[in-house]
């Protein structure tokens, strides 16, 4: 019985920390090849939610499936994603990364006003039938919540093979490696931060989308919420580090479930904080140090 | 929302009319607004006073959240206001003044709403205040009788007013306790809940006041009544997940499980109980025992879920008063339906207001808000001739007669706190949609 909680709860934490992955590596990915933190990555998260929601309700005239909804979604907030950096990021690029941090503010300041003004504060559910857990090998779990952790894991092998099978990866790699030496070497540094802009945005709609499926019903602050949890993990991994970041969700997400089921369910988030900060004290460089 | 936002805008630019340009401006800008809106503002008497739009109106403040989580409280209450205001204008105002709305939000938030109260008190300086809710009561409540505003408020339960009150603060609508009183017996007791006498319960009580309030009661009735308290958890609000909370919930084998929480934690909590296989019953208060709740939540979760409501006043029902009313409102208003939570408690609260304001100036006094807050118990209180509406009662005081105003939701009879007792009703939903599954009079409790 003790046992089984214990199996549940950590499943239940790899649950969480295939959408903290997905968000994390998304944003790990756009610091390695910009080297600045992007606050408005957690309105991803939310116009990614927020978008597959009215893509299915019929926002383009037809009700679309809710895959199909989900996925066009995802596209449009990675073209969301790029055409915010070239508006507000680009011009700004060569000032160095703290105008590009503050910038990032406000523009998340203005992608979720925007979001509000169009549908309100109301919450929102996604159209998911709601299911009873099954038994799948003593463990407790929705089909939704099995369907949310093979999306995860499926995108982390996807930006595996991204980042080290196809040209566009290398070029990343050698962008985030030596931003100059890559120009030089011939590669278009400014088409690959555009193509990693889309890469990173579209992950963090999938990680919205995956959040919403869990923990709805959401409201607008859904993204710029959950953005510290998705710090908390790239951070631990080691920011830029893909890898670290996909290593550190599910460390977030466990120790946040075991903190609720065994401590106190009052301070999920602060779990987070707690293993992010011992982590940090011992080795500021993050769990994984090496390069991506 | 945009009537209320073009209100508030009204209001606010009225009194940028005033400050700024001292008279011709502000008038125009009045009576430009007025047209669309229900309470006759600055407009009628800028002709009279030279001084700026509304200084010579009574003003009646409605402190409530008119945006953000709680929004629909205030969207509940504004329309049964102006209409009543409407009616006393109609019939010639107070004292040959007209009657005028200020909006105050208080977004639910106690920060905001000790700004919204400090404008009301002192810029807009109302003669009373129509609000506010449990949630932002402990922040403003000081502020208020030390500026001896006269308070009504159809809304707030909050127990922390159960030995506070009955000088200058009142209320519509019935103490926490008495709710919390009501839960316990209607879920200890079959014939209150058409179901079965549940002996086991579980508490889930979110941390914030307005929720807190209902958990002591609840606690202590239900052993009381012989039931046993299987746990009391207090819940963080607004969290994405309550997974954990459920299990621990499960894990102490309750047959009905209290809920008191927001619609949206509700629903969350609700939802993760059938995920994990929850087999107990669910009874909600009166924050979730709206369509609202249900048209939010799926029917496998919802089925059979007990709620509580304030139950219909049997003699304003019978005698025709209460349909009367919800014609009315929904006329007035454009609602789908009148018996939304809180108007007939808004009804009562502004009849008794405008009704003391009314035995005030038939007295010859001045409309002081020590003067008004003692006329407020003597026109509800019998035994005097009873009245069941404004005009009604305003033209009986106008002739001498003291009156009893007699309410939608009870006989509204404050006793020293300022508080009423109401019979309650149990709700049960079935299919999307709630009915009565008992009744509970006050004496039952």
């Amino acid at each position: 019985m003790v046992l089984d909680n214990l199996i549940q709860t950590f499943v239940f934490g790899i649950v969480e920390g295939s959408v903290i992955a997905v968000g994390a590596v998304g944003l790990t990915l756009s610091y390695g090849v910009t080297r600045f933190i992007n606050f408005a990555y957690g309105e991803f998260l939310t116009y990614g939610a927020y978008l597959a929601v009215f893509i299915a309700g019929g926002l383009f005239g037809v009700s679309l499936p809710l895959p199909v909804a989900i996925a066009v979604a995802v596209l449009l907030v990675g073209l969301l994603g790029v055409a915010v950096s070239r508006v507000f990021f680009e011009p700004i690029s060569h000032r160095g990364a703290l105008p590009l941090l503050i910038t990032s503010i406000g523009v998340s300041f203005i992608l979720r006003n925007l979001l509000q003004g169009w549908v309100g504060v109301d919450a929102r559910q996604l159209p998911v039938p709601l299911l009873r857990r099954k038994d799948y090998f003593g463990v407790q779990l929705t089909e939704l919540e099995v369907a949310v952790i093979v999306v995860g894991v499926v995108t982390m092998l996807l930006v595996h093979l991204l980042l080290q099978r196809t040209m566009l990866g290398k070029r990343m790699r050698a962008t985030s490696g030596n931003r100059s030496l890559a120009e030089v070497a011939g590669i278009d540094t400014q088409r690959v931060v555009r193509q990693t802009w889309f890469i990173s945005a579209a992950a963090g709609a999938l990680s919205g989308v995956l959040y919403a499926i869990l923990f709805a019903p959401f409201r607008p602050g859904v993204g710029f919420a959950y953005l510290i949890v998705i710090f908390a993990a790239t951070l631990l991994g080691g920011i830029g580090r893909p890898y670290g970041a996909m290593l550190g969700a599910f460390i977030i997400g466990i120790a946040m479930n075991l903190g609720s089921a065994y401590l106190s369910a009052n301070y999920t988030r602060a779990y987070a904080f707690v293993i992010l900060v011992a982590v940090l004290l011992v080795r500021p460089e993050g769990i994984r140090g090496g390069e991506f | 929302m945009g009537i209320e936002r073009r209100r508030l805008i009204k209001h606010t630019g009225g009194l940028a009319g005033i400050t700024a340009l001292a008279g011709c401006l502000g008038g125009d800008g009045d009576d430009g607004s007025n047209g669309d809106t229900t309470a006759p503002g600055g407009g009628d008497d800028t002709d009279t006073g030279g001084g700026g739009g509304g200084g010579n109106n009574i003003r009646i403040g409605v402190l409530l959240p008119f945006s953000g989580d709680y929004g629909w409280v205030g969207a509940n209450v504004l329309p049964v206001v102006e209409m009543l205001v409407e009616e006393i204008n109609d019939g010639g105002g107070i004292d040959g003044r007209q009657v005028s709305i200020v909006q105050g939000d208080t977004e639910a938030s106690p920060d905001a709403s000790v700004s919204a109260t400090n404008r009301l008190v002192n810029v807009e300086n109302v003669s009373a205040v129509i609000g506010p809710t449990s949630i932002t009561m402990s922040a403003v409540i000081d502020t208020l009788v030390e500026n001896e505003v006269p308070v009504v408020t159809p809304t707030a339960g909050t127990t922390s007013l159960d030995d506070r009150g009955g000088e200058y603060v009142f209320r519509t609508v019935s103490s926490d306790s008495l709710g919390g009183r009501a839960i316990a017996r209607a879920a200890r007791d079959e014939q209150y809940n058409s179901i079965q006498d549940y002996e086991r319960m579980a508490l889930m009580v979110g941390n914030e006041e307005v929720f807190q309030s209902f958990k002591e009661p609840i606690r202590s009735s239900f052993e009381e009544f012989g039931g046993t308290v299987t746990t009391t958890m207090d819940i963080r609000t607004g969290k994405a997940s309550y997974t954990s909370e459920v299990q621990s919930m499960m894990d102490s084998d309750p047959e009905i499980t209290v809920l008191v929480a927001s619609v949206e934690d509700s629903i969350k909590i609700t939802e993760a109980g059938f995920q994990a296989g929850y087999e107990g019953n669910w009874f909600a208060t009166q924050d979730q025992t709206n369509q609202d709740f249900l048209s939010q939540s799926d029917n496998r979760v919802t089925n059979d879920m007990l709620g509580l409501n304030a139950a219909t006043y049997q003699p304003a029902e019978e005698a025709g008063r209460l349909q009367g009313f919800f014609d009315a409102i929904t006329e007035y208003a454009g609602w789908d339906e009148g018996s939304r939570v809180f108007a007939t408690n808004t009804y009562d609260a502004m009849n008794v207001l405008g009704l003391a304001m009314s035995q005030v100036a038939a007295d010859g006094d001045d409309l002081t808000g020590p003067n008004v807050a003692a006329a407020i118990p003597t026109v509800a209180r019998p035994p005097e001739q009873a009245v069941t509406s404004y005009s009604e009662g305003a033209s009986a005081t106008a002739d001498g007669t003291d009156v009893d105003y007699q309410g939608l939701v009870g006989p509204i009879d404050f006793d020293d706190d300022g508080d009423i007792v109401a019979p309650f009703s149990i709700r049960r939903a079935q299919d999307g949609a709630w009915s009565e599954a008992g009744r509970l009079p006050p004496e039952a409790l």
